[in-house]
């Protein structure tokens, strides 16, 4: 009996691994912008994620809101532009007159990024700059955005609280 | 989109062309009321320039309302509100672009209204 109950976590483990797989990879693969109120989906890879996740605990209630609380600070940093995005010519300044400046009546916070590793059309999703980043340059990944490494970090760190368990 | 409050200035959501040739929707006009565009800002995320246009569009054919504006490549410019016709439309606002793709190659639209009426 013991020798089953084993055998079921480890296929239930391995369940989990794949699924965090597919959902990491769906993660680095997106272009991330907030989802238009009402229009947001759960992709496939995540619900995957989060059955496979429930199949292997015995504190389901307890592993999920723990999911939902990584979502719930994963979506609070995704980045949403508002703007049209502007080019920032090097060596230059430049700004929107008050003529110019769409109204926008900001709900919350308002960032600004700066995005130069994605060149200066590709402002996907970055976070704002943590303490001490002064450029919000990705060195170590010039091809992902901050908030891929931010999200791939929560991840990690969900990964492992799994790992634990 | 729609129900704005008349007089009142509103800015749009950002609007992103996706697709060449292809109307979309800027600003839904109430029922009953005209809008008059203040203000315009664009992003050419293509790597040639563009011609973009503002107008309506009767679900079939569109029609232009202000002059073609030239979107330069990789670069945003807008029509301050000194600057923007202010042009009143009696039906919604639209605007297209002579090529357009998926982000980050989309066309960015933003415009700034007041509907009277």
């Amino acid at each position: 009996m013991a020798e089953t109950d084993r055998a079921s976590q480890v296929a239930a483990g391995m369940s989990t691994a794949a699924a965090i797989a597919a959902a990491l990879a769906w993660l680095s693969s997106r272009k991330a912008e907030a989802a238009p109120p009402g229009e947001i989906t759960i992709p496939p890879e995540l619900m995957k994620l989060l059955v496979a996740i429930a199949q292997s605990t015995d504190r389901i209630d307890e592993d999920i809101l723990k999911i939902l609380n990584a979502i719930a600070t994963f979506v609070g940093n995704t980045f949403s532009r508002q703007l049209p995005r502007i080019k920032a010519i090097a060596g230059q300044h430049d700004g929107l007159s008050h003529f110019m400046c769409p109204n926008i009546e900001f709900e919350a916070d308002i960032y600004a990024v700066n995005d130069r590793q994605l060149k200066q059309t590709a402002c996907l999703c970055p976070t704002p700059p943590g303490a001490g980043e002064t450029s919000g340059l990705v060195d170590e990944q010039p091809s992902l955005s901050k908030s891929c490494l931010e999200r791939r970090r929560r991840f990690a760190i969900l990964r492992e609280a799994l790992r634990s368990e | 989109m729609g129900d704005e409050r008349p007089g009142v200035r509103i800015t749009k959501p950002r609007v992103s062309i996706t697709a060449a040739a292809t109307a979309t929707l800027v600003h839904q006009v109430t029922s009953g009321r005209t809008a008059i565009l203040k203000k315009l800002m664009w992003y050419n995320g293509q790597s040639a320039d563009v011609i973009l246009e503002i107008g309506t569009y009767d679900g079939a054919s569109f029609t232009r309302q202000l002059p073609r504006i030239r979107a330069i490549t990789r670069q945003h410019d807008g029509l301050s509100e000194l600057e923007c016709p202010e042009f009143e439309f009696e039906s919604d606002i639209y605007a297209q672009a002579s090529a357009a793709a998926a982000a980050p190659n989309d066309v960015e639209v933003i415009a700034v209204v007041t509907e009277i009426g």
